[in-house]
Formats: structure tokens, sequence, C-alpha cells
């Protein structure tokens, strides 16, 4: 187990939780606990229920069952205490109005704001840290309406940074992202998780969870394929039954430290 | 760290809008037949005795200043109602009328000119509402409160709606005139009481949304942002969806359908200043009260032309230009 930092009592723990939208179930019954100081990765094929299950943890959708989140009961906490707990990072945004990407970057401060006052020093140190972050320092006047997908991508995921919360649910990041900025999110996303944090993330990137997840969670049809850590859980027999296609599996010398890496592919 | 570039333009454009609207009102206290001396109309602004015959105080109190008061009032109202409508709906094409609430005030109001003319703001008042609710219950029963459900249910409510108002015209023989007057808007013979009552609706609306500002402003990030953000999104959206509503049915029930101002005004200033809703909520107000007061004005200097016909004529040719400037701007 890579996790060595995991903390008892934090993360996240489902307990029977179905949802979906109308008559529509999505999630059926889901019981799991994903733990705090490590990077869980969910994966599944499209219409798993992955983006349901994370916008249901971030407050957006109601559900029956019982969701915990660092030890409070998710219906229990007001927005305000929900918005300083969880940050969500939701796909494709599409940005509307032309705020530059320094104002919504600070949005991110939203729920730190105190009683009347404006934006303090603190939360606009805590902006800039977090467009650094994303590389944005050049472009923190430009307006969000005038920048590409990835861009706004990379906007969005520094709103959620300058947020500063203790978990972090994130649907697909790193679906419009170039590979230099997919590599610098996920280096920080374990490098929260390892400080303590906690870390749900949904991709279509198998490699990339076997580099960086420490846990991995597989969905299908709304029910919980396999759990477990990212060396137990991920294998070609997984992969092969949750997808519906045959994967081969080699070992390739990619790591930074020099050891193999396993590396899987559909064939 | 807003730009100091980006700071002197805000001031200059505030300065600019406090400047013109000074100048627009002392253009509409000032003009009409019967010449008033300018330190004399402001003395009788002011409740003071001054130089001026009885006659010329009357027209300044009864007539010209009440119908000040409305302009700037309806104006201000219409342009930050669709400032908080444009937010809370994630859409910039969003105004006063999309909900439906403008044809449901019409029909409200052409029912009680066909039934012989008494009640007719009170009436245009309960159609507004009801169209309110109609397209809100509609988006609701039809999956949800996206701004794409309300938009399509605002124009199906609308176009009801307003096949009812050309059913009534057709109807209403020798009332016909009456009811296309009124649906053209006119703040000519505006009472003091009236003029406030708008106001009010508008400055509430104005200080609720200043008030959630910042939580528009996620608000009108949309897909769901406000809620990750920790706003208490319902409460805020159902309160300025409201208060928005009132403030329109006040205008649109006591001085007709007015067009085109919360759309244009908005626009503009969005371009000039950005999106960030405390700003730009406070340059509308003054905007969209300079916008009004110049069209009244104008529509009284051609003889009285209905002001809806006014700001629908400079509006739309100026709305054309914003979408053919680029989407981008938006």
């Amino acid at each position: 187990m890579r996790g060595s930092l995991r903390v008892s009592g934090g993360g996240i723990q489902l307990d029977c939780v179905s949802a979906g939208y109308g008559e529509r179930r999505v999630l059926d019954g889901l019981s799991a606990e994903f733990p705090s100081g490590a990077l869980t990765m969910l994966l599944g094929p499209n219409g798993s229920g992955k983006s349901t299950l994370l916008r249901l943890l971030g407050g957006a959708l109601p559900f029956s069952g019982n969701a915990v989140l660092a030890g409070r009961s998710l219906r229990r906490l007001s927005p305000g205490q929900r918005g300083k707990l969880v940050g969500m990072v939701s796909q494709s945004p599409s940005l509307t109005f032309p705020f530059t990407v320094e104002e919504v970057v600070l949005l991110g401060r939203l729920p730190h704001r105190k009683f009347l006052s404006g934006w303090t020093m603190e939360d606009r140190g805590c902006a800039m840290e977090a467009a650094c972050e994303m590389e944005l320092g050049e472009m923190l006047s430009r307006r969000v309406s005038s920048l590409s997908g990835g861009e706004k991508q990379r906007v969005l995921i520094a709103q959620v940074i300058a947020q500063q919360p203790e978990i972090f649910l994130l649907d697909e990041p790193s679906s419009a992202l170039d590979p230099r900025h997919t590599l610098r999110l996920f280096r920080f996303l374990r490098k929260c998780a390892r400080e303590g944090a906690t870390v749900v993330a949904a991709a279509h990137d198998i490699n990339l969870a076997a580099e960086y997840a420490d846990c991995v969670c597989f969905l299908k049809n709304g029910r919980i394929e396999a759990f477990g850590d990212v060396e137990d859980a991920l294998n070609d027999t997984v992969l092969s039954s949750v997808y519906d296609v045959p994967f081969a599996s080699f070992d390739a010398d990619l790591r930074e430290d020099g050891r193999w890496r396993r590396v899987w592919r559909a064939v | 760290m807003r730009r100091s570039g980006e700071r002197s333009r805000t001031c200059f454009v505030f300065l600019g809008l406090l400047l013109l609207l000074g100048g627009a009102a002392l253009w509409r206290l000032l003009s009409g037949d019967m010449a008033i001396p300018l330190s004399g109309a402001l003395k009788a602004v002011l409740g003071l005795e001054g130089v001026l015959t009885p006659q010329q105080a009357l027209v300044i109190q009864a007539v010209r200043l009440p119908r000040l008061l409305a302009s700037l009032g309806a104006g201000a109202s219409l342009a930050v109602s669709g400032v908080v409508l444009q937010g809370i709906l994630v859409n910039p094409l969003a105004e006063p009328y999309t909900l439906g609430i403008a044809s449901g005030a019409a029909l409200g109001a052409s029912l009680g000119i066909s039934l012989g003319g008494a009640w007719i703001p009170a009436a245009a008042f309960a159609g507004a509402l009801a169209a309110l609710f109609l397209s809100l219950l509609l988006a609701w029963r039809s999956g949800g409160f996206s701004p794409l459900h309300m938009v399509l249910s605002g124009i199906v409510i609308g176009s009801v709606l307003s096949a009812g108002v050309t059913l009534l015209k057709a109807l209403a023989g020798e009332r016909v005139a009456a009811i296309v007057l009124w649906l053209m808007g006119s703040f000519s013979g505006a009472s003091m009481e009236g003029a406030l009552v708008v106001a009010a609706g508008g400055f509430a609306l104005f200080a609720a949304a200043w008030w959630w500002g910042r939580d528009l402003d996620a608000i009108s990030l949309g897909e769901n942002r406000a809620v990750y953000l920790g706003v208490e999104e319902r409460r805020i959206k159902g309160t300025l969806l409201v208060l928005a509503s009132l403030a329109t049915a006040l205008t649109v029930a006591s001085h007709g359908i007015i067009g085109f101002v919360g759309l244009v005004g908005p626009h503009l200033l969005r371009m000039a200043l950005g999106p960030s809703h405390r700003m730009l909520l406070t340059a509308s107000f003054l905007g969209g009260a300079l916008l009004l007061t110049v069209a009244d004005g104008v529509a009284r200097s051609l003889g009285e032309l209905p002001v809806g016909v006014v700001t629908s004529l400079a509006g739309g040719p100026v709305f054309c230009w914003i979408l053919l400037r680029g989407r981008e701007k938006l």
C-alpha cells in the first residue's frame, strides 16, 4: 500500500448510495470507502455513473442512502460548510460570460469570505498561487470566453485549488489537457494526497491511473465492479470484464525512478 | 489587482454615466411647451419658493418631475432585471421578457381594456405574475430549472399569451386603439406615487442583487459552479427571480411594454466594464435610467410617440450591431 499517510476517520464513506435523474436510476446502492491521504481513480465505461457519483458528492444531486465526508454526513452540511470541505472540477466548462481569468480563480475563495469584506490579501495570494500551479500567471487579465477548451479547464482547476478543500473531486480533469499539464495536474494531486487530502478523480486513461492512483474503483452499470489498491485491483481480468474488450499489458521502462511499469492497452 | 488601465476606464464610464444622467434630467425638466428658467425649475424640484409662477411650479411638480422620475425608475428597473436574469439563467440573451412576463402583463392589460378600462395596472400585474408562475411550472415539470428549460418555457408561454392578446385585439372593436397604445408604452400622465412604486421595485431588486453580487458571479459561471462553491443557489436564485419579476411587472403594469432596455443597456455596459456583477449592476442601474429617460425625451419631442416604439427602433439596430460585433464579446 503506497498511501502510508492515510488517516482513518477522514475520507469519504458511501453506504448504500443510490441516485439518478428522474425515473432513470444511475447509481444502484453503492457502498465504498475512499480513504483520505490517497488518490482514488474512478474508472468505468461511458454512462457507468462516475460523473453522477462525483456530482452527488459535490452536493448537486439528491440521493438516497448515506454519504459521509470527513466524518460529517453530506446531508447535514450547510452549503457554506460544504464549499470549504469539498472542491469539484466538473467536465468541460462553458464559461459564458467574459470574466477575467483572475476573477474566476478568485471566486474559488467564495466559501472562505468574511462577512461584508472584499477579497483579502490572503485570498489574492491563494488565487495567485493556484493560477501559477496551472501555469496561468501570464494570462490573468485575459477574458475566459476567449480561451481554448484546455485553458478553460485549467482555469477551473485553479479555482478549485484556490478553494483549498480537504476533498478534491475531479470529473475527467485531463480530458482537454495537453500531456504537460496532465502530468503537472496529477503530480499536484498526488502531492495534495500525500499531505492528507482525499482526492477522487474520474478518468478513462488506465495508464494514468496505474502511474498516479493509490486506489482504483471500477464502476459498471451503477455498481462497483472492483475496488482496491491499484496493484491488486488493476489487472487484465478486471479491465476486460469492465470495458468488455480484451486488454493486453506489457512492462515498460517509463518510471522517473527507473523502475519498470506495467502499461495496458485495449486490443 | 485590477490593472490601472481598467480602473481608469471604470472611472471614465461611471463619470460619463453620471454626467449624461444629469444632463438628460435637466433636459427633461426644461423642455416642453412652457418655457421655465433653470434656477426656478431646480428650486421647484426641491420644493422651495422660487421665482416661478404658480402655473410653472405646477408643471414642474405635477407633470415633468413625476414623468422624469417614472422614466428613471422604470429604466433602472428594467436594466437591473436584465442583468439579474442574464446572470441567474446564464443566458446573455435573457431579459425581463424572456420568461413571458411582458406577454402576461400585456394579456392582463388587454383583458382589462376590453372589459371596460378599469384596473388596467392591476390586471397587467396579475397577468405578469401568472405568466411567470406558468413558465416556472412548465420548466419544473419538463425537467428542471436549467437555463434551457426556463428560456424554452418562457418562449412557449409568451407565444401562447401573445396569441391571446392578438385575439383580444381582434375582438375589441373600437377599443383596439387603446390596447395598441397601451402595449407600446408611455410615460405621459405618470404620477408621483406610481413613479415611486416602480422605483422602489427596481431598488429592492438592485439592493438584493448587489448584496449577493459575488454569489451571482459564481451562479453566472453556470454548470452548478455556485453549488460547488458553497453558494445557497436555490434560495438566492428564487429570491432574485421573484424580485426581478416584481420589478418588471410593476414597470409594465404602469407604463406598458418597453422592450430592449433590459437587453441593450446591460450588454453595452458588460462590454465596457466586464461581467462582474456588483459593478455591472450599479452601472446598469444608472445606464438603464439614462437610456429610458433619453428615449422618453425623444418620444415626447417627436410628438408624444409611444416610448416602446422609440426603444425598439433604437435598440433593435444596436442589438444587431452587438451580435455582429462577435459572439465572443457576448
